[in-house]
């Protein structure tokens, strides 16, 4: 059976590949370098693993989904992932990203979760934007392998409950264990901590870095208590802490996908540098239930 | 829910040049066809971000359609978008 042998959660701030390119000239925020150095600390990680492809969890941006047809759960099968938006490449200088899919895998993680009850979309024709791109660049520069992107809705509600996000982590799991081959497989999802861009608390965290919400949140990841963080990720609950706020239902699905087991690494960054966000990481032995 | 018509000039507002340039030259004509209420079409009409939050469109379709108004995104526009919504609750956004 396929094997999951690396989980990482991590933020998709545009900002932070900026402070990559900044930091190379000695220039980047101060309050950037944590950001940067546990992004290089899991790239170690995911290349320690070995993994033969990479499940890359993303939600679109209205790039391309819209309220005429808003999927919440969705599987990409096209030949390629090929990303992000021009618009995103030339406001922010993100690298433009081509690269297999990983065809046979998307299909039994599409199957195997229709047949576990995951009313999934899916898609032959997409692109990926910046939350699946840049997470990528970070933690495989070298882009050299096959990808299956899922793409979960983080932003358009109504979305379902945290459990769902947590129960649909879960089974995605199951099915990648049931694909039928030896693949080493990685699992890149992504989200938020508190965060309100385009709301009228987005300039909170220069302020105010890390939230009550966040610290309130964080401890709770400390504790691995996935109970308590489910029930307090709801739509609603977390979105009056910054309407960018759900965006944490990325870190429910990796907490689900994890199965219960204590990540191997978790680290929170809070600065003036960027809004607060998370690096959470689980290798095999953590994913296998072994305490470090 | 008529909420969802003004999401769309938003965000087709940010991906189309050519819908992008007829709302700049009048911006009354560009929606006259959608189906708005009186508040949503002035607000559209005044670009009032302000007002076009208060009544329940996506902050993230708000926050890319100013900057795309603004002809792209600066530390200072950024301060005076956030001015604007300065004292406002997020609310319903649901279309």
């Amino acid at each position: 059976m396929a094997r999951i042998v690396n989980l990482t959660a991590i933020p998709h701030d545009p900002t932070l590949p900026i402070a990559q390119r900044l930091a190379a000239q000695g220039k980047a925020d101060p309050g950037a370098l944590p950001a940067l150095a546990h992004m290089e600390t899991l790239r170690q990680a995911l290349e320690k693993s070995r993994p033969d492809a990479v499940v890359v969890v993303g939600s679109d941006h209205f790039g391309q989904w819209f309220m005429n047809n808003m999927p919440t759960f969705m599987v990409g099968k096209a030949t390629r992932l090929q990303g992000p938006f021009p618009a995103e490449i030339m406001s922010w200088g993100l690298k433009a990203t081509d690269l297999p899919i990983e065809g046979a895998l998307a299909r039994s993680i599409l199957k195997g979760g229709l047949e576990r009850g995951i009313d999934f979309s899916y898609s032959d024709e997409f692109v990926a934007d910046h939350s699946f791109t840049i997470p990528l660049n970070f933690l495989r520069p070298q882009d050299d392998l096959p990808v299956v992107p899922l793409f979960i809705n983080l932003l358009a509600p109504p979305v379902p409950p945290g459990w769902r996000y947590r129960q649909v982590g879960s089974l995605i799991a199951e099915a990648i264990e049931a694909d039928g081959t030896d693949k080493r497989v990685a699992v890149i999802a992504t989200g938020h901590l508190s965060n309100a861009v385009g709301g009228p608390g987005m300039m909170r965290s220069l302020k105010e870095p890390e939230s009550e919400w966040d610290r309130m949140m964080w401890s709770l990841v400390r504790e691995n208590n996935v109970d308590r963080i489910t029930e307090l990720s709801t739509w609603d609950q977390l979105y009056a802490h910054g309407n960018g706020t759900p965006g944490f239902l990325g870190y429910v699905f990796s907490f689900g996908l994890a199965r219960g087991a204590p990540p191997s690494f978790a680290e929170m960054v809070a600065t003036t540098a960027q809004p607060a966000c998370a690096f959470v990481h689980w290798d095999e032995a953590a994913l296998n239930g072994d305490v470090a | 829910m008529t909420r969802y018509a003004v999401d769309k000039i938003l965000w087709t507002y940010g991906r189309d040049a050519e819908y992008r340039a007829r709302f700049n030259e009048n911006p009354a004509a560009a929606i006259a066809g959608d189906e708005l209420n009186e508040s949503e079409r002035s607000a559209l009409v005044a670009k009032d971000f302000r007002a076009i939050f208060s009544l329940g469109a996506h902050p993230f379709l708000i926050y890319s359609f100013a900057i795309q108004l603004n002809g792209g995104w600066s530390f200072p526009f950024m301060l005076d978008y956030v001015e604007r919504l300065k004292g406002l609750e997020l609310g319903d956004i649901e279309t």
